[in-house]
């Protein structure tokens, strides 16, 4: 099992190592640049700003210094689009909200889609069944764009509960938090929550036709003790390993939802940076994703030998 | 599981975010079906009862994310409308465009011949951390921004002054010392500012309202350097002072305790809502939680809102052109009479009302019209005629629209641009029967394109920095890095020279305005509408009035709970 995390950082490493010099080398070929502005630059003034930023120098040169910044020093370097500010800041600023965001999400996901799935399991083939079922063919179609907008509309312009766009954060308390962000995770979850739904209804389908659970009801088990202990744990696993990539889809779908609640996580500037060429934020925030992805895979591999006692990576 | 496919696949990720919010930002700004329908419904019965923040003297107000805050640094509207309300300059913008304040300068004398000008400071402005602002402040400042090292974007804006061009273009260090010291501001002593001129400037005293020409704290600067304007170190001269900036939430003033008129403040603390789309911030408006949008409403709102003549929107002219330009070396387009013909072709009377939408006036000529009031007798341009275009177009040997060769209008991608793009494409077909493909691209691209003079046609627009027609004629001088048509007549460059070097303020606009007959005659670029700005301002906000330059400084503005 160690030498399996082992193996896996070390491939991770080097999977980020090609994304770095993939991407450094693809955004330097779109064209344009960080300082093209609709007022172009006189030639001088313009030569000394690249000449600050190294973009003067030849690009394997660039390459290097930037590479031996990340390496050493796990910096980015300012950013070229806001100056005052470096990209490991902005990076520090974007990540815990949308990470907030994203857990806020996973766990309204869990809790309509859990329950939702296990009734409808149970009950198969019902009108029970038939209408959770529908609702989570709802949830599934229904994008975010258009489910964002809708609630705004009803909850927080015309019976105003909650606030149309103004994330603030933990930092004014919990009541204001919720105020502003329950919506956006919501909007976020309810794919999620679906699509939960669906898998632990297969599950709960699968499961409970195994031939244990026959064994658990023939000792005489009462039905909730049957299904709490024996088939649920079953029947949640399509669920666990859906949820590393469900995180992960959270966190990077979680740029649309992030400009329509105007909310101050990574994803506006996963998308901004490269239109604004600002080089340095590209790269920080696709070594960042990445990194989330390659960790968030690893983390659900070996859970499922936690779960999964037929899954054995040594 | 292998590692190849899933390296390509977190690859791929970065395209498909960006190609999913491509679609789902124009269904969420532009056309958000929700916010249609409940919009006026609870905004037209919206009383100073529903206010969230129950303080009249905290004032809430949009604004984009600014790129920086150091106002010799800012060349872009949002860190302006900081700027503005943080920084005073010599002078400062007035509640209308009509009017400039006596900002750190309590008066000052402009000598005959319209060269120097000497500014006299007020003795109790001081900085933020209680520091008297002298004119030694001006002088440093000035020269930050033109010392090539400080790299400012704008610092162009400041090459009115003696000196300052080739201070601010040397490449050589060995020289810097020298050219520093020729440029043309001298502080006579603290309260004393004299300022040498190239050439008689009227609009000079503008300029000084402008956030480039704000004085910077040298105290601050040489103890933080590159980091002084982050909010925890920044010190400021105007009636507000940064205390937060919390990236892509807000930014917070509040009132300089050392601020030299203090008193008149209607605010304690201005809070800018940032927000990057303008979807978000008008449902804000909408919510109660702005009192001041500042333009950001989505495009399909305003159709509604024009038609239900929505009390709280506020539509006025806008100091800028929308233009579509030639690249005059490419034929067919180096033959003005095809130039000419393809202008007099589009009907520009109806893109205000049902293409863009805003109400905006067609566009005849190139500089705004807003400019007949301090005196500029704006020419006729052309008006629409497609028989004369058909005439033109003959003569210009394509008497059968077949032959004309298939061009692209290049523009970049934008809802507003495609449908200016589309109109205009139509109007061509139908009026002159010739066809050309639209070609939309990314901005940086476009840019691009425009730079290396790789269009046929092309989208631009400009906005005037100062109130007079200077600023949307020098434009189109042979020299000037930001004429992107190849164009380049000494007819006209003479003029706008001759216009520069002249005092009599009368001549000077004669002469300007001759440079603009030139510039019509020979059409390297056509204007197609004048900008208006519409802001949202809500009932319980006094003292909103039209700016030219959609300059609306926070400290005129007062909120009645």
């Amino acid at each position: 099992m160690v030498r399996f995390i082992i193996r896996r950082l070390i491939s991770s490493v080097l999977v980020l190592f090609v994304i770095i010099t993939a991407s450094f080398f693809v955004m330097k070929v779109a064209p344009g640049g960080p300082f093209d502005a609709d007022r172009k630059l006189p030639d001088e003034v313009k030569k000394n700003i690249e000449a600050k930023y190294h973009l003067d120098k030849p690009l394997w040169q660039q390459y290097g210094l930037q590479m031996k910044s990340i390496v050493l020093h796990g910096d980015f370097g300012p950013s070229m689009k806001y100056p005052d500010r470096t990209v490991n800041e902005i990076l520090a600023d974007g990540l815990p909200v949308s990470m907030l965001l994203g857990v806020q999400a996973l766990i309204i996901a869990l809790i309509i889609g859990l329950p939702a799935g296990l009734i409808s399991g149970l009950k198969q083939n019902t009108l029970t069944d038939y209408t959770v079922m529908t609702g989570a063919m709802a949830g599934v179609s229904v994008p975010n764009f258009v489910l964002g907008p809708l609630l705004i509309w009803i909850f927080a312009i015309q019976f105003q509960w909650f606030d149309a766009a103004n994330w603030h954060g933990l930092s004014k308390g919990l009541g204001p938090h919720i105020a502003t962000s329950f919506l956006p995770s919501l909007t976020l979850g309810m794919y999620f929550a679906a699509y939960i739904a669906r898998l632990t209804r297969g599950g709960m389908l699968e499961i409970i036709r195994q031939d244990y659970i026959g064994t658990a009801r023939a000792k005489g088990l009462a039905e909730k003790v049957v299904v709490m202990r024996h088939a649920l744990k079953g029947a949640i696993i399509p669920v666990v390993s859906y949820l590393g990539p469900a995180f992960a889809a959270m966190l990077t779908g979680s740029v649309v939802i992030e400009k329509i609640f105007n909310i101050p996580g990574l994803g506006t500037h996963f998308v901004n940076s490269a239109f604004n060429r600002d080089y340095p934020l590209v790269l920080g925030t696709i070594v960042l994703y990445s990194a989330l992805l390659v960790l968030l895979n690893l983390v659900v591999d070996v859970l499922y030998t936690v779960l999964d006692p037929r899954v054995s990576y040594d | 599981m292998s590692h190849m496919p899933r390296a390509a696949r977190l690859l791929a990720l970065s395209a498909l975010a960006a190609a999913a919010v491509a679609c789902s930002s124009k269904n969420s700004t532009d056309e958000t079906p929700a916010g249609e329908k409940g919009a006026a419904a609870t905004a037209d019965g919206v009383t100073a009862a529903d206010r969230k923040e129950r303080d009249p003297r905290v004032f809430l107000r949009s604004l984009g994310e600014p790129e920086y805050l150091d106002p010799g640094l800012i060349s872009e509207s949002e860190g302006g409308i900081v700027a503005h309300d943080t920084f005073e300059g010599l002078y400062q913008y007035g509640p209308t465009h009509r009017e400039w304040v006596p900002g750190v300068a309590k008066s000052h004398e402009v000598s005959p011949d319209g060269r120097t000008w000497t500014f006299k400071l007020r003795a109790d402005s001081k900085w933020s951390d209680g520091t008297p602002v002298t004119a030694k402040d001006f002088e440093w400042s000035w020269k930050r921004v033109l010392d090539p090292k400080t790299a400012s974007r704008y610092a162009g804006i400041l090459w009115v002054i003696e000196g300052a061009k080739d201070y601010n273009q040397n490449p050589d260090d060995a020289k810097a010392a020298a050219l520093r010291d020729a440029v043309g501001v001298t502080a006579l002593d603290d309260h004393t500012l004299q300022v040498e001129l190239v050439a008689p400037t009227p609009y000079f005293l503008q300029l000084t309202a402008f956030y480039t020409y704000a004085p910077a704290p040298r105290h601050v600067i040489e103890k933080h350097g590159d980091k002084w304007a982050r909010p925890e170190n920044i010190v400021s001269n105007g009636p507000w002072k940064v205390v937060e900036w919390t990236s892509q939430q807000q930014i917070v003033a509040t009132a300089n305790p050392h601020y030299w008129d203090k008193a008149s403040l209607p605010f304690d603390k201005i809070v800018y809502r940032i927000t990057q789309e303008s979807g978000p911030a008008h449902n804000m408006y909408l919510g109660n939680e702005l009192d001041y949008l500042d333009s950001k409403i989505p495009p399909s709102m305003l159709t509604k809102y024009t038609r239900e003549r929505f009390p709280d929107m506020k539509t006025t002219p806008y100091l800028g052109v929308y233009f579509y330009m030639y690249n005059v070396k490419k034929p067919p387009f180096d033959d003005v009479r095809v130039r000419k013909a393809l202008n007099l072709a589009i009907d520009k009377s109806k893109i205000g009302k049902f293409v863009v939408k805003g109400g905006q006036a067609p566009a005849a000529n190139i500089v705004h019209p807003g400019l007949k009031e301090m005196g500029y007798a704006v020419p006729q341009g052309p008006e629409f005629d497609p028989e004369k275009a058909k005439a033109l177009l003959a003569e210009a040997g394509y008497a059968d629209p077949k032959t004309f060769p298939r061009f692209q209008i290049s523009y970049n991608t934008l809802e507003g641009h495609k449908l200016v793009a589309e109109y205009i494409q139509q109007q061509w077909k139908k009026n002159l029967g010739i066809e050309c493909d639209l070609d939309n691209m990314e901005w940086k691209v476009l840019l691009k394109k425009q730079h290396d003079r790789d269009f046929a046609v092309s989208r631009s627009a400009w906005i005037g920095d100062y109130i007079d027609p200077m600023t949307f004629l020098d434009l189109w001088e042979g020299d000037n890095p930001n004429n992107r048509t190849n164009w380049a007549n000494p007819k006209y460059d003479g003029l706008i020279a001759a216009a520069r070097s002249e005092a009599d303020p009368d001549k000077r606009l004669d002469l300007l305005r001759q440079a603009e007959e030139v510039f019509l005659e020979e059409v390297p670029a056509f204007g197609i509408y004048f900008y208006v700005k519409q802001d949202l301002v809500k009932p319980w906000v006094e003292g909103y009035q039209p700016h030219l330059q959609g300059i609306h400084a926070s400290r005129y503005f007062k909120v009645k709970l």
